[in-house]
């Protein structure tokens, strides 16, 4: 049943296609009918030579001839709808997944953040390739072959009933052996498989981490002791191994078995039947050709139901994540042209990401053109409410308000028009130094941004790039360092021109060189935006016009930083902590 | 090839049953057909019961034979293809064990566990296809020529006409598809990249409204995908056809052919049944053994990536032991480039003394050289250039395992195992006992936050259940157990915050004060505490002295010292 649904939920994903696998499956059925018909004329001509043997006539060239045409007619009829067939297959299928792996992406863009807070991003980067790669393979392999197939059985079936009633019974206790040995081996072998699978990925990681660790292993001479772990799996895996291969290749054998007890009766029946006169030789040649008609489509059938299975394993992890709830409901909001203005209130707003609140009953109202930082230790909260800021997440209670118009009467991406948000960790994307600046400005041409660059003093640091503007960024590895990164994203989040500046510890990486000059960067930032930014360094923090102190989801102290130190409280202390290094 | 041979050559018994199970598949295939053409020519047409009978009986025994030989083939080739595979890769890992760090690096981490993860599979899936059809094949293609030439040498020339075309129909389709599907396997992988593009910069495109561009930048990628997906299965979907139109016309020429030959009474009608059969499987085996061409380049070029790697050279480890505790190291004039960029040095004329109990810090920026020098000191690297002693002796005589006993290293960014903080610490020193063990996890400060769940607390993959603070923590207590004579910190503080340092630091000095310490920090507080610095600028020492010689002489020191004012006043953060 769960099957069954599950299959019937793949459905709106090829009606767009219905023509083509329409098409494919008529040409499929042209194939079948005409390759179905060949050995049938083949049987006739033998009957022909028989006859002229035993009547000891001349050979009937004429018939043989005409018979002759006929089946390579019917050669060429098969090939050919079978090519049309598959080609036709192919491109339904194709254009079936990649519209799939486009829906796929865009979902992406309407999960709400906690959602990918849940998720592995190895995992989900899986669902959206491996796993939809083992749908386009197994539809490609069985969507067509899975209805030839069938239709093959089916025509060739009647065909020996056509030939010979009483022997073409025996073709139902045959396919019920095979349907039965199939479902046996495959049950074992899927079991082993998994085993193997997961004995593989065991192996994998355990492979992975001794290299990740080379250094520590070589410096502390750890390589004989893991070799005996290594050992361990290696045989763990040889035998999983062994056993998934040797019993999922146990099938053809068997099926062979079955196919050949099949063939033996009925030569043995079908030559009695032959003496008897009920049956002619080239008849029994035919049926027999039919029963290699019906094996052949039959074992690939068998092969098939594990390439089924699987494709249907991938579709229900894809479809796990085309269930998940969307980010935003479908409502009018209304418009506010201006964007020149950025204060920010939240009224008792607290926030879990389950049932215990990181967020606790925060008040604070954040003026326009104001500069706040946030201070507290690891876990007090402050990532978490620059996040609800940016509204990755909704509050649990209590509201939120922009320009003093509440959350709820923005859409997310007007309200997020407001902010420019900078990520502690730098995040460009495989492109040109332009093109990374150009997607917070499209409108803005290259002149326009490199007359911001120099205002905000970027300028010159970029133009030492080998490149200039036109430098390509490799995500990964790149001869910028953390701090020209964290710089470009500074300078990314200014070309936004959004009222209000969020910065995660956006300095935190800048070396030696690159401080001073951040510093006359962050100045002119200060300035221009509203800032809520959550600040490691003394220097940053002293500029705030007012530094909230969280501690365990609530704001604990408020205030300027001289006033703070007067009040004696945590943040005090904190400061005379870091005296000493001072 | 040749090395693939090498580990065959190991198994002749289960390659002999290899052999005695293709037979049996043979005798079936080839058997039956036969039976039932002496069934026709004997039995039928003469109205022989008892030959039926025979023939009957015949097949029964071939089949049951047959297909008993064919499991035994299944188990044969399932058992030699895991040993070997399985022994590959245990004589790689052996191997990959046995490199130098610095070969390691060469090839890459990345690609090494492909070579030990995937590429092996690569070779196995080859070698279960070259034991099965690779020698049944041609066999069959043989023995089925023989057969059919034994009947009429008229018919098998008739074959083997239609060999060529079959034989160029394959490598055409090989020359088309190869390309392609090499062309497909690229943008596979863009398309791949530019998902995880988005899914790395989330947060960063939704803040600047971009999802759609980068949804389109993926749709250009998934298009063209596509289209090449789509032509490489069209090109695929002749091959199919084609076979049956060959077989077909072969089969109607031969049909021709046969009706002349059993007009003139050369072959009976029995024979050509059987004739017909033969030629499929002919043709049947031509087209697997020639598949199995097909996945020779992979299989090959995996072969060849891992026999690159055995081929690497081994670290040697012969030599005295190095008995005496250390209690002074000396570099003299030392030098280092990487093999592959010789002309680029990354170390030039260094050269120091340090005795036991004194403290030397070693500043500079990121690629000034620190980290290299430290991990030619733990003996990780080699130098390329000047002499490294110990106790005043040269270590070449001494064997490389005794002399990285006596050295506790301890990289910035050290690697913590999957297993419990127990097995973690047992792998600093494996005889450590608890009591030891809670002692050096106080010393590294970090006997708190592992107090709440205990020794037995789990460790995930490279520590990624601990903060990078509690992570530095821990690899220290593990460095500590080892109670060697030279400790070597590579910015192993720099996720810790103030106090926490401040602490460390105070109680290291105790627990090291015979040991001979060597520090590469960026914090004023630690540098401040050596009894020597050394400011490296590129590669090169630029200034040597005491903290306070240097504070006092040079601007370079006091630059670094004042520009790295790190007044951090919480703890490294954790991003929820």
């Amino acid at each position: 049943m769960k099957t069954w649904k599950s299959i019937k939920n793949f459905f709106p994903y090829l009606k767009p296609e219905r023509n083509k696998i329409i098409a494919s499956i008529l040409f499929s059925l042209g194939a079948v009918v005409f390759n179905g018909l060949s050995p049938y004329f083949v049987g006739q001509i033998t009957t022909s030579l028989t006859n002229s043997v035993m009547h000891k006539e001349a050979i009937h060239y004429s018939v043989i001839f005409s018979l002759l045409g006929i089946f390579l007619l019917c050669t060429l009829g098969s090939s050919g709808f079978q090519f049309l067939a598959t080609q036709w297959l192919t491109k339904a299928v194709q254009k079936t997944m990649a519209n799939l792996r486009f829906s796929l992406v865009e979902k992406l863009d309407r999960l709400p953040q906690s959602f990918f807070d849940k998720e592995s991003k190895g995992d989900l980067l899986s669902r959206l390739t491996n796993d939809v790669d083992l749908l386009t393979t197994s539809l490609q392999q069985t969507l067509s072959d899975l209805l030839s197939s069938i239709l093959k059985v089916v025509f060739a079936i009647g065909m020996m009933f056509y030939i010979q009633k009483s022997l073409a019974w025996t073709v139902f206790i045959f396919i019920i052996a095979v349907v039965a040995v199939t479902k046996i081996i495959i049950s074992y072998s899927q079991r082993y498989f998994k085993v193997q699978q997961a004995t593989l990925g065991e192996f994998n990681s355990f492979v992975e981490e001794q290299l990740k660790g080379r250094d520590v292993i070589t410096s502390y001479q750890l390589g004989e002791k893991r070799h005996g772990i290594f050992q361990h799996l290696n045989q763990k895996l040889e035998k999983a191994l062994f056993r998934s291969t040797f019993c999922s290749k146990l099938l053809a054998p068997l099926l062979n078995l079955l196919v050949y007890i099949f063939y033996s009766c009925i030569a043995f029946a079908g030559s009695m039947l032959c003496l008897n006169g009920q049956l002619a030789i080239g008849q029994l040649q035919a049926f027999i050709q039919y029963i290699w008609q019906v094996n052949q489509p039959l074992t690939q059938l068998s092969q098939m139901a594990n390439m089924i299975q699987s494709g249907l394993a991938g579709w229900e992890r894809i479809s796990y994540l085309l269930e998940q709830k969307e980010e935003e409901p479908e409502i009018q909001y209304f418009t506010e042209k201006s964007m020149d203005e950025g204060e920010v209130k939240l009224e008792d707003v607290s926030f879990g990401y389950d049932q215990e609140m990181v967020l606790k009953d925060l008040s604070v109202t954040i003026p326009h053109g104001a500069t706040f930082a946030l201070v507290g230790a690891t876990g007090a909260g402050k990532s978490t409410f620059i996040q609800l800021l940016m509204r990755f997440y909704e509050p649990t209670t209590g509201k939120i308000f922009l320009n003093g118009k509440e959350e709820s009467e923005w859409s997310l991406e007007e309200w997020r028009h407001h902010f420019s948000f900078v990520t502690q960790k730098p995040w460009l994307f495989a492109g040109t130094v332009l093109e990374n600046l150009q997607i917070a400005a499209p409108k803005k041409t290259e002149a326009e941004i490199i007359e911001i660059a120099k205002k905000y003093h970027i300028d010159e640091m970029i133009q030492h790039f080998p490149k200039g503007y036109q430098t390509q960024i490799q995500p990964q590895e790149n001869g910028l360092s953390v701090g020209e990164r964290q710089a470009l994203t500074i300078l990314r989040a200014i070309l936004q021109e959004a009222p209000i500046m969020i910065m995660d510890e956006a300095t935190s990486s800048i070396d030696t060189q690159m401080e001073q000059k951040i510093q006359r960067v962050m100045d002119e930032v200060l300035k221009n935006h509203t800032t809520i930014m959550i600040a490691h360094r003394l220097s940053t923090i002293e500029k705030a016009d007012q530094i909230l102190v969280l501690d365990q989801g609530r704001i604990v102290e408020q205030g300027t930083h001289d006033e703070l130190l007067k009040e004696k409280g945590i943040y005090a202390k904190m400061q005379a902590q870091s005296s000493i290094e001072a | 090839m040749k090395w693939l041979f090498s580990y065959l050559k190991k198994y002749p018994g289960l390659l002999i049953l290899n052999l005695i199970g293709i037979s049996g598949f043979i005798l079936t295939e080839l058997g039956l057909p036969k039976f039932l053409s002496y069934m026709v020519d004997n039995g039928i047409l003469p109205h022989h019961k008892t030959v039926i009978m025979q023939c009957f009986i015949g097949m029964i025994l071939c089949m049951v034979v047959g297909i008993s030989l064919s499991i035994l083939l299944e188990w044969v080739v399932a058992k030699i293809s895991t040993t070997i595979v399985t022994k590959i890769r245990g004589d790689l890992y052996r191997k990959v064990t046995r490199l130098s760090l610095l070969e390691t690096q060469k090839v890459g981490s990345a690609s090494l566990i492909t070579r030990l993860s995937n590429d092996p599979v690569q070779i196995f899936n080859f070698l279960r296809l070259l034991l099965n059809a690779g020698i049944t094949a041609p066999l069959m293609f043989l023995l089925s020529m023989i057969l059919i030439y034994q009947f009429s040498p008229q018919l098998s020339l008739a074959v083997l006409c239609a060999l060529p075309f079959l034989i160029i129909g394959i490598v055409l389709l090989g020359k088309y598809s190869g390309p392609l599907s090499l062309k497909m396997q690229r943008y596979l992988d863009q398309m791949n990249s530019k998902i995880q593009e988005k899914l790395d910069g989330l947060q960063v495109i939704r803040s600047l409204n971009a999802q759609t561009i980068f949804t389109e930048r993926f749709q250009n990628e998934n298009t063209a995908y596509q289209q090449k997906a789509t032509t490489l299965g069209i090109v695929m979907a002749i091959a199919y056809p084609a076979f049956n139109l060959l077989f077909n016309i072969l089969l109607g020429v031969i049909l021709l052919l046969g009706s002349h030959l059993i007009g003139s009474g050369a072959i009976e009608i029995g024979v050509l049944m059987v004739i017909i059969e033969y030629i499929f499987h002919a043709l049947f085996s031509m087209i697997l053994f020639c598949s199995m061409f097909m996945m020779y380049p992979r299989a090959k070029t995996s072969m060849d990536r891992i026999q690159e790697v055995l081929h690497l050279p081994e670290e040697e480890n012969q030599g005295k032991e190095f008995q005496e505790k250390v209690t002074k190291i000396e570099v003299q004039d030392v030098g280092f480039a990487f093999p592959d960029q010789p002309e680029v040095p990354v170390l030039q004329n260094v050269s120091f003394t340090v005795e036991k109990g004194q403290k030397l810090a070693l500043m500079g920026r990121v690629g000034s050289g620190k980290s290299t020098l430290l991990k030619e000191l733990a003996l990780l690297y080699p130098f390329t250039t000047g002499s490294y002693l110990w106790n005043g002796q040269s270590l070449e005589e001494y064997a490389l395992s005794s002399l990285r006993k006596k050295v506790v290293y301890v990289p910035q960014e050290s690697y913590l195992f999957s297993g419990t903080v127990k097995e973690n610490l047992q792998d600093g020193n494996e005889n450590a006992t608890e009591e030891e063990m809670w002692h050096a996890l106080s010393i590294a400060q970090a006997d708190q936050f592992i107090q709440e769940k205990g020794l037995e607390g789990r460790v995930e993959e490279g520590g990624s259940n601990f903060s990078g603070g509690q992570r530095q923590r821990l690899a220290i207590a593990r460095a500590l157990l080892r109670k060697g004579d030279l400790y070597l910190f590579d910015d192993s503080f720099s996720a810790l915050d103030a106090t926490t340092e401040h602490q460390l630091q105070k109680a290291l000095q105790e627990e090291l004060s015979e040991a001979i310490c060597v520090l590469a920090s960026h914090r004023r507080s630690t540098i401040e505490q050596a009894d020597q610095v050394i400011l490296f600028v590129d590669g090169k020492m630029k200034e040597v002295g005491t903290p306070q010689e240097l504070a006092q002489h040079s601007a370079l020191y006091r630059s670094f010292i004042s520009n790295k004012e790190e007044e951090i006043i919480d703890e490294n953060m954790e991003v929820h």
